[in-house]
């Protein structure tokens, strides 16, 4: 690779390009219908927590900010500090599952059908997809913690910064606009 | 030719060729019994001639994919087959339970469902044949030079025979019959043959441009992760109206929209090849069928594909003639090119051979991809009007069909030019001219 | 301070600043609202980008990377400005 080529694996940045033109598609659904469905989309978004969102999105990022030091760890033959931050990272990972799984249970407690409401449906498409990457990434993470080689590690944690990256975009457009 | 048993190779495109004139003949039947519906209504009922239209089509399509294989294969991991007797047999047994189904489906022994109305026992057969392929192919690949064209050549065929399976089951609701069907259906034609055609289409790139193998793998490699990455959840896009929950509308629209993106890389990767390679490989009817192949292909299933992808588009024109205009540019685009390039490619090869008839081919071209296009417009024009005819206006569907019929003589037209284009160039690839007698010495086909 | 440092403390300083926004002053008008959210989501994607993906020495993927996203943040803003 050229010295100010692009960093890391080729085949990475497909996945990142292909998975971020997938979200955005998606979350450009969510704003058209909400301009066909205003009334039920800025009534339904009070019943999420965006409290319970914007600390996902401290987690995620400190995660990522974790994940990078790894890697440079890695870079420089510091194998041993890297599996912890890996391993920290990771768990960062399982306690955005852990919040997502509260939010989806105090939904379904207030009784909130996924089916049969535009907003929910998008809102459950979109946020279990993400969170399904955030669960494949956590078990990437910990996987490559096993031997946290620079050639393991690049890949998977470019993968856990998509993911990072992804919810940038999904939490404002999800939590913050229909209010 | 550098190995003596990629001469297999010639049986199976010879085989496939036979098909390949039936099913566009079937074609032309179909075509004239829209126009005149009792044509042959006692003996070749439409339906039974459809289902050898479409079966047809697919196994040449299938006997070209091994066709290729067995002559790509050898040259990529630079042995001889593992055993070309068993690619024989596996082609008699291809052959016989072929031509057992037609007869069979000429007595109205067939099951229910499109593609796959091969009786039980035929489809048992096609495993078989299968299993007997895959073992043939895998041995040579383990035991010879490891190439990213033949892991992706083999993903793509591993993946044939697994999916296949699905059409084994048959299950009761029809909701779920549906989802399987599909799994066949589509994840074969967006997916797995996807492999197989980027796969064929990088040897070819290779071979006719001399690009370096580090070049082609790259985009070789982008494009099959675009491929499963859209193709595999793109599947949701036959899920809007089968009973499936309604998310799949979400799941399905979004990414079969991105399917267009592998088809655009497939253009992208063949057309700046050719503009970096320093090779002028003297068969220019093969690379013009290769360019031909993406181009096609793009626009058959990436833009016609994308025009009634989405749920709110499919809603209307699902099951129109839009779909069989799609159907046609995609498979022809696609596959057919796909194999008839390869075909084009390797037969001088086969036949120890200088390329030969190399402007009737390229005639053979032009004819059957100006037929093709026609056939597309018009069936589209034809799709639109029935949309709004029938599903916007609410028109029954036969009274709509009688205000089509100028559509469907023009369909006939075009596929008469398709025919005698496939005929042409069965002509120039199997019969070479008699003058050219020196045979070409194998070390002179071109390298890497 | 690596600049990966610096970057995970300016993302922080945004998120607080919108959630102390949320909290405090929920009855922001729509616009300044929008033109707030959109923004921080631009300094943290930006910032992903570049010291988290690393492509702030990666001329013209970086180039590229920010027209996307500062397109993309333009048609969701503008969808979001609507009605
Ligand atoms: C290589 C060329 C051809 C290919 C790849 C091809 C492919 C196909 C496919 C995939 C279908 C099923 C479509 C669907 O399910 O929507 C089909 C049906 C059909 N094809 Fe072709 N075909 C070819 C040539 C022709 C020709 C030359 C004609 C002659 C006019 C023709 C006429 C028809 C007709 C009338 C149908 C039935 C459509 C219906 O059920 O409404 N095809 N063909
Ligand atoms: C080479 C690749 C492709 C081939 C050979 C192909 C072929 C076909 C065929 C034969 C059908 C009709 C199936 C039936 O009998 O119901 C079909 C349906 C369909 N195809 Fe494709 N296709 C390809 C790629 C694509 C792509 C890339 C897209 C989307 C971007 C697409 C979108 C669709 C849709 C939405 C339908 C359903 C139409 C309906 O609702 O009636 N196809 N395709
Ligand atoms: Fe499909």
């Amino acid at each position: 690779m050229a010295k100010k080529g692009l960093p890391g694996n080729s085949l990475i940045w497909i996945l990142i390009v292909s998975e971020v033109l997938v979200f955005a598609l998606g979350l450009v659904a969510f704003l058209v219908m909400r301009l066909l469905h205003l009334r039920e989309f800025q009534a339904a978004s009070h019943l999420l927590h965006a409290g319970a969102g914007t600390l996902s999105m401290a987690l995620l990022l400190t995660s990522g900010y974790l994940a990078a030091i790894a890697q440079s760890n890695s870079q420089q033959g510091g194998q041993s500090r890297s599996r912890l931050l890996l391993i920290l990272a990771a768990l960062l990972g399982v306690l955005f599952l852990a919040l997502k799984a509260m939010e989806y249970s105090d939904l379904w407690n207030r009784g909130v059908a996924f089916e049969g409401s535009q907003f929910f449906t998008l809102y459950a498409l979109i946020t279990g997809f993400h969170a399904a990457h955030v669960a494949f990434g956590t078990g990437l993470l910990l996987v490559v913690s096993l031997r946290p080689t620079l050639e393991h590690v690049e890949p998977s944690v470019a993968f856990w910064h998509m993911v990072d990256l992804v919810w940038v975009l999904v939490f404002p457009v999800l939590y913050l606009v229909p209010r | 030719m550098k190995y003596q048993s990629q001469k297999v190779a010639l049986a199976y495109f010879a085989c496939a060729m036979i098909l390949f004139a039936a099913q566009v003949t079937f074609g032309l039947v179909l075509g004239y019994i829209y126009v005149a519906p009792n044509f042959l209504s006692e003996l070749l009922p439409f339906n039974i001639a459809r289902m050898i239209h479409t079966n047809a089509l697919v196994v040449w399509l299938l006997l070209g994919f091994f066709g290729a294989s067995y002559y790509l294969i050898p040259e990529e991991t630079e042995r001889e087959l593992h055993s070309p007797k068993l690619a024989y047999i596996q082609l008699v047994l291809l052959m016989v339970g072929a031509s057992a189904a037609v007869i069979g489906y000429l007595f109205r022994i067939h099951e229910g469902r499109e593609f796959l109305e091969q009786p039980l026992w035929v489809k048992l057969g096609i495993v078989v044949a299968a299993l007997i392929f895959l073992y043939n192919v895998t041995m040579t690949v383990l035991q010879g030079r490891k190439t990213v064209i033949t892991n992706v050549l083999l993903l793509g065929l591993w993946g044939i025979a697994l999916f296949f399976l699905f059409s084994l089951y048959n299950p009761a609701n029809l909701t779920v019959d549906k989802m399987y069907w599909w799994y066949v259906v589509h994840i074969w034609v967006e997916g797995v043959w996807e492999l197989v055609m980027a796969s064929v289409l990088a040897f070819m790139m290779l071979k006719l441009t001399g690009v370096d193998r580090e070049v082609v793998e790259k985009w070789l490699y982008v494009i099959v992760a675009l491929a499963l990455f859209t193709g595999l959840l793109g599947t949701g896009h036959h899920y809007y109206w089968i009973g499936t929950p309604g998310y799949w509308q979400w799941i399905g629209s979004i990414f079969s929209a991105l399917e267009i993106l592998p088809f655009f890389a497939m253009v992208m990767f063949t057309f700046v090849m050719v503009w970096k390679g320093r090779r002028e490989h003297p068969n220019k009817a093969a690379l013009l069928w290769a360019l031909g192949c993406s181009v096609l292909a793009f626009f058959g299933a990436g833009v016609w594909g994308f025009m009634h992808t989405l749920a709110p588009m499919n809603y209307y024109t699902h099951g129109t003639q839009v779909t069989a205009a799609h159907g046609h540019l995609a498979f022809f685009g696609a596959y057919v090119s796909m194999n008839l390039a390869i075909i084009t490619y390797a037969m001088p090869y086969l036949l120890g051979r200088r390329p030969y008839n190399q402007v009737l081919n390229m005639a053979s071209f032009w004819l059957m991809a100006s037929g093709m296009s026609f056939m597309t417009f018009t069936l589209t024009f034809a799709g639109v009007v029935q949309t709004h005819l029938q599903r916007v206006l609410g028109q029954g569907f036969m009274d709509v069909q009688d205000q089509l019929s100028l559509f469907y003589w023009m369909r006939l037209g075009s596929g008469v030019v398709v025919v005698l284009g496939a005929l042409l160039f069965i002509y120039a690839t199997f019969v070479p001219r008699r003058e050219v007698i020196e045979t070409v010495n194998p070390a002179a086909a071109p390298a890497e | 301070m690596t600049q990966l440092t610096r970057s995970w403390l300016v993302m922080s300083m945004v998120v607080i600043t919108v959630a102390l926004v949320l909290a405090v002053a929920p009855g922001l008008p729509r616009p300044v609202w929008l033109v707030l959210i959109m923004a921080a989501s631009f300094v943290k994607a930006r910032l992903v980008l570049l010291d988290y993906l690393e492509l702030r020495h990666a001329d013209e993927w970086r180039v590229g990377a920010m027209a996307a996203l500062v397109a993309l943040l333009l048609v969701m803003a503008a969808l979001a400005a609507m009605a």
